[in-house]
């Protein structure tokens, strides 16, 4: 409890230093409201009492006054709705920045790997404004409450007995909870298939299986499955909140019947002169006033829950990825500018979080310094994995990574990474110019022409570029309406990205030609290669490759062999094939499948060996 | 006042209301009734009790209407609340059915590529803020009903004081025009905006999804993503506030008519000396005013209506669909299929395919390979009708694909593409999707999943009905591998439903060269009897086509089987060479 006040009183001070003036004039329209409201009741019933006693004069300025009040109260409403918005808007804008920051700083992976924090994450981002509705919506609750109370003062002096609707009030509200919690409830479970349909309805234009919709002819079935899933959710949130009005009916019919009651014994006291007409005017004014300012508290707490939803997954959040960030800031200095002995994996086991299954186990290898390092196995071996743990996607669940005989983790992830430069398969398409795409590479040279003329061509990317309409000013890709590339060219340009780094350490290329085609698929390794070898010279760079393409394995200087997480063989090309090993049978049933006669054995003996 | 077209513009929200049960509907239009006789009504029944109780008149039955009244009108109002929202999630449910089948309907998909038709169907299926065409329906009822309500009770006041309630309706109209069109105003900036806030969008789901991790870790682009985001996000929250602090500045003008109209309405009461008639002309004064003042649903109806407005448009740009002819099995063996001389190019692009001529005979395996964007992926496309030729023709069976039904030709054909769906339901449904004609053929099914040995990627307990989805209860998640599988399993699912032509277009760029070569190798002895056309650049994969044909700049520079290919010095043996020396080596 008072972890949530401090939380919210957080939210509430970002708020405020989001746009101070318009969260002041927010308050001061809240306040026109509690004042605004039983003045006017107040004023209509001297009106009204001034008309009877034929008192123009009396009746003018309580007509003017009366008027006024009510143009200020409705008037103070329109405009908090768009300061409000404003705030929100701002405050979304804040809360997005954070969490992408927070997000993306982290130096592991291991967050965006955890399926709920990544919801969790991509709810916060996307929807942090929620959290300003709920500060907005507990204030205006706040309000309503000080209006409520005014008025039943007000209508306290006609008769005290009409204090009686408080408890009424009280109660409604409290079934009001009652259904909004359920209504809230709701609301968690229909997000599953509301996000379900929505990824089904997205399908429908999306390009990329545009083509494939048509052709099964499933987009029918589809756009159903869309169909089946929002109704699921319509039907628990139509159940929730049908239980809700008849919760909320129930209480408010009692307000009604009190309220009645006191309107008829009012009437009846006419006569006696205790009473005057102008008091029946105030009473159901006021009646009108709180059905209405109740009704207002009651859509304020049903935008309260969604952003308490939201609140909570940003504590989550916080709680979730910040610290290891924080913890595995290690020293920025002692980086060599050379590699003399190499990286070396120490008795090194990994386990994704969240899972239990070890990929790696009491891994030892050595790198040496200089050489050029393949990694061989089928899906699942743990290739990916070593690359991960290298670049400090992941932190080692056991045992420990060196470089030159000091642990990787007693290094800043960032000035470890400033000496790695990788190429992977999953590369990012990144919708920039062309030039930031390949710039970003090193971001410190992002503006220096040259130096990103330099990577496209040590990337043999020339002819990617080449083909641009603008040359490296072109933007690329469809998201900013730039120019698509076809998937060999992407993979040309995240290359050449990775040819931006000068003085890498370490170069990872993790499938690096999946989306070429056999030609450029040989230049490219043609290239790296040498890039490998005059790296290595000069800094004693070790680069390993993961690939499936013997022809570029064989040329290793050290081939490891690895086979559900543990190193089966590791040796150079000839050592391999004479040991007669899983390598030897890897390469030979490549070698057939290009030279050797074409059986279904072969592809048969491939296909176990994968899956 | 209004142009028909215009007024049909107008009321398009409420014409949604259409699209829901007529259970709904009624309910909902019983509501809005409800909600517009209410306020005269009590206010009437207010004044004759007001007017019977200084009277000394009996007060039992003017007491009891008026507790009946405002008891009706009290749950009348909570009732609303989740009416409007059953309302709006019908219609929202409908509304977006009608965006995806629009954007299903035409037969190709150029239109995909096309900025605007990409913009239009973000604007139709975003729902900023919550703003749906479904909720804008829904508030305009609510607001004719507002309407309805204030004129009631200007009705009632004309009785005694006609020309007030004239001048009250002139000030108030005047009012709220003003003001709904500030609003208005403000919310095409807020539309505007929303187009470049969703574009910032790009930057938000790199900074924080799992896609571009690893590279956003490795060159350290954490800040650099935000800045983008910033940049283009600052400039959405500007622009909309600019706007609506000028909506602020302009919205209080309205304020002086809205107190007149109170004014001049309260005033022609002064000197009426029965309690009765003051307290009713009181009551009903209060309620005219309703007619001044704009609520949010005028904001929800505005903000609602872009998605719509999107929708409409959209259905004027998109070229109207010929209804498909039922299905019908096919009929005899595999066709044989010709590429004529044909010709394409992308929008105003260069050429991709400046002169295609390829024929596939029934049953036969064709590999077609070439270098990156040499129009090996172009060619499946128009062969699937997904473009039109610029030029030449693709027969089947000698008849001009231009000429059979979209439909009825695909419901030959099975596909796999490098970007396969990855749907979010169970096993079952993404097998069985390859061929929705016979999606409830379980024992097809079972023969499928058997022989791509599918049950290993679900647990024993769900089954097949596993949702491969980690974001269902109970779902699980595939590796690209594994979805590899499943999407390779839909075609033979759907070539043994008698699809005829099997094409697949580099289906395989989740596997490595070996266990690509091994899953063609098996997807073609599983298919064999339907024509193949597979497109990859693997040449291991391909050696064992019948015939493979070189695409180079546009044409087929060669064509033939692999030995024919291998003996002459072109592009492919140069290709193959490459890939394959290094292990000739070993033989030699």
């Amino acid at each position: 409890m008072i972890r949530s006040t401090r939380r919210w009183s957080a939210f509430a001070g970002t708020m405020w230093r989001a746009s101070p003036w318009r969260c002041a004039a927010v308050l001061l329209t809240l306040a026109i409201d509690v004042v605004g409201q039983p003045a006017f009741a107040v004023l209509l019933a001297g009106f009204t009492d001034a008309a009877l006693r034929g008192d123009p004069a009396g009746a003018g300025v309580h007509a003017v006054l009366a008027a006024s009040a009510w143009a200020a109260v409705s008037q103070s409403r329109g405009v908090r709705n768009q300061l409000r918005n404003d705030v929100r808007d701002r405050v979304g804008h804040l809360v997005t920045e954070d969490v992408m920051r927070l997000t993306a700083t982290e130096p592991r992976v291991d967050h965006l790997e955890d399926p709920r924090t990544l919801d969790q994450v991509d709810r916060v981002s996307a929807k942090g404004y929620t959290i300003a509705d709920t500060v907005w919506a507990a204030l205006e609750v706040a309000a309503i409450s000080l209006t409520v109370a005014l008025t039943l003062v007000v209508m306290s002096t006609v008769s005290p007995a009409l204090l009686l609707v408080l408890p009424v009030i009280l109660i409604t509200l409290w079934l009001n909870k009652v259904g909004q919690d359920g209504v809230r409830r709701a609301v968690e479970t229909a997000d599953e298939p509301l996000r379900v349909g929505a990824n089904l309805l997205r399908l429908t234009h999306d390009p990329r299986v545009a083509g494939e919709l048509r052709v099964t002819g499933a987009g029918g079935a589809v756009l159903d499955e869309h169909e089946r899933q929002w109704a699921t959710a319509s039907r628990v949130l139509d159940r929730a909140e049908a239980r809700a009005g008849v919760l909320l009916a129930a209480g408010w019919l009692v307000y009604v019947l009190a309220i009645g009651a006191g309107l008829v014994w009012a009437a009846t006291q006419i006569d006696s002169g205790r009473v005057g007409a102008g008091d029946l005017v105030m009473i159901l004014a006021i009646a009108r006033q709180q059905q209405l300012s109740v009704q207002m508290a009651v859509n304020g707490f049903s935008r309260m829950s969604e952003g308490v939803v939201t609140a909570a997954a940003y504590d989550e959040v916080r709680a979730t990825v910040a610290p290891t960030a924080r913890q595995a800031a290690g020293e920025h200095d002692g980086i060599g500018g050379r590699l003399h002995r190499g990286i070396a994996l120490r008795d090194l086991s990994f386990t994704y979080p969240g899972t239990s299954r070890p990929v790696l186990a009491n891994l030892d290898l050595e790198l040496p310094a200089g050489t050029m390092v393949a990694l061989v196995g089928a899906h699942g071996s743990g290739k990916t994995s070593v690359i991960k743990l290298l670049t400090g996607m992941h932190a080692p669940t056991s045992g420990r990574i060196e470089v030159d005989g000091r642990p990787l983790d007693t290094m800043a992830p960032e000035a470890w990474r400033a000496r790695v430069a990788a190429g992977f398969q999953d590369f990012v398409r990144l919708q920039a110019l062309a030039r930031e795409s390949v710039g970003v590479g090193d971001l410190t040279a992002v503006d220096d022409l040259p130096r990103v003329e330099g990577a496209v061509r040590d990337a043999g990317a020339e002819d990617v570029v080449a083909a641009l309409p603008e040359g490296l000013r072109t933007q690329l890709g469809t998201t900013f309406g730039g120019v698509d590339l076809s998937g060999g060219q992407w993979q040309k340009v995240a290359l050449a990205r990775g040819h931006m780094r000068q003085d890498p350490l370490l170069v990872v290329l993790d499938e690096p030609t999946a989306a070429l085609d056999p030609l450029s698929e040989s230049e490219v390794y043609t290239r790296q290669l040498s890039y490998a070898r005059a790296m290595a010279r000069r800094s004693g760079t070790v680069t390993v490759v993961v690939s499936h393409r013997f022809s570029t394995v064989r040329m290793a200087d050290l081939i490891i062999v690895l086979d559900r997480g543990a190193v089966v063989e590791q040796g150079d090309h000839d050592h391999l094939m004479a040991a007669g090993g899983t390598y030897a049978r890897l390469y030979t049933l490549q070698r057939d499948s290009y030279v050797g006669p074409a059986s279904d054995a072969t592809g048969r003996a491939v296909m176990n060996d994968e899956h | 006042m209004f142009s028909s077209s215009g007024l049909r513009r107008s009321v398009r929200p409420l014409a949604l209301l259409g699209l829901v049960p007529v259970r709904v509907r009624i309910i909902a239009i019983a509501m809005g009734v409800v909600e517009s006789c209410l306020p005269p009504a009590v206010a009437f029944s207010f004044g004759s009790l007001v007017e019977r109780s200084s009277t000394g008149g009996p007060l039992v039955v003017a007491a009891a209407t008026l507790v009946a009244l405002l008891a009706v009108q009290q749950l009348s109002e909570i009732a609303i609340a989740p009416i409007r929202e059953r309302v709006a999630r019908e219609i929202d449910g409908r509304f977006r059915r009608s965006v995806g089948a629009l954007a299903l309907s035409p037969v190709g998909v150029s239109h995909l590529d096309d900025p605007v038709v990409a913009d239009l169907i973000g604007r139709a299926t975003s729902e900023v803020n919550g703003f749906t065409p479904g909720r804008a329906s829904a508030a305009q009822v609510v607001v004719i009903s507002q309407v309805a309500a204030a004129l009631g009770c200007l009705v009632l006041l004309s009785f005694r004081a006609p020309l007030a309630a004239l001048a009250m309706l002139v000030l108030l109209v005047l009012a709220r025009v003003s003001t709904t069109r500030v609003l208005v105003r403000l919310n095409d900036v807020v539309v505007r905006a929303g187009a470049l806030a969703g574009r910032a969008d790009y930057w938000r789901r790199l900074a924080t999804g799992i896609e571009g991790a690893k590279e956003v870790r490795v060159f350290g682009l954490a800040e650099w993503v935000v800045d983008r985001w910033r940049d283009r996000h600052t400039d959405r929250v500007r622009t909309v506030s600019r706007a609506r602090a000028r909506a602020l500045v302009l919205a209080w003008l309205p304020l002086a008519p809205v107190g007149a109209a109170a004014l001049v309405g309260l005033l022609a009461v002064v000197g009426v000396a029965e309690p009765g008639p003051v307290a009713q002309h009181v009551m009903a004064v209060f309620g005219a005013l309703g007619l001044g003042a704009v609520s949010w649903d005028v904001f929800v109806l505005a903000h609602g209506r872009a998605p719509l407005d999107a929708y409409d448009r959209l259905r004027t740009v998109l070229p109207p669909a010929p209804a498909p002819e039922p299905f019908a099995p096919p009929t005899g063996g595999p066709p044989s299929i010709r590429f004529e001389d044909v010709a394409f190019a992308y929008g105003d692009g260069d050429p991709v395919l400046s002169g295609i001529t390829l024929d596939v005979a029934p049953g036969e395996v064709v590999a077609v390979v070439g270098v990156n964007g040499a129009g090996k992926s172009t060619c499946v496309k128009l062969l699937q009708r997904l473009y039109e030729p610029d030029r030449g023709r693709i027969t089947v069976d000698g008849v001009d694909l231009r000429d059979l039904d979209a439909r009825a030709w695909r419901d030959r054909i099975a596909f796999v593409g490098q970007d396969f769906a990855r749907l979010d339901l169970s096993l079952r449904d993404n097998v069985t999707l390859g061929a929705p004609e016979r999606r409830h053929d379980d024992e097809l099914f079972e023969a499928v999943a058997a022989e791509f040995d599918l049950a290993d990627l679900v647990p024993a307990d769900t089954g097949w009905d596993t949702p491969l989805s980690r974001g269902r209860t109970g779902g699980t998640d595939l590796s690209g591998g594994q979805w590899q599988r499943v999407a390779l399993a839909r075609a033979l699912f759907a070539v043994r439903a008698g699809r005829q032509v099997l094409v697949l277009d580099e289906p395989t760029a989740h596997l490595d060269a070996d266990a690509e070569f091994a899953v063609f190798h098996q997807v073609v002895t599983a298919m064999r009897g339907a024509s193949i056309i597979l497109v990859s650049h693997r040449l291991a994969t391909v050696r064992f086509a019948d015939r493979i044909a070189v695409f180079r700049d546009g044409v087929v520079s060669e064509l033939g089987s692999h030995s024919d290919l291998i003996a002459s010095p072109a592009d492919y043996a140069r290709m193959f060479d490459v890939q394959a020396s290094p292990f000739a080596e070993d033989l030699s």
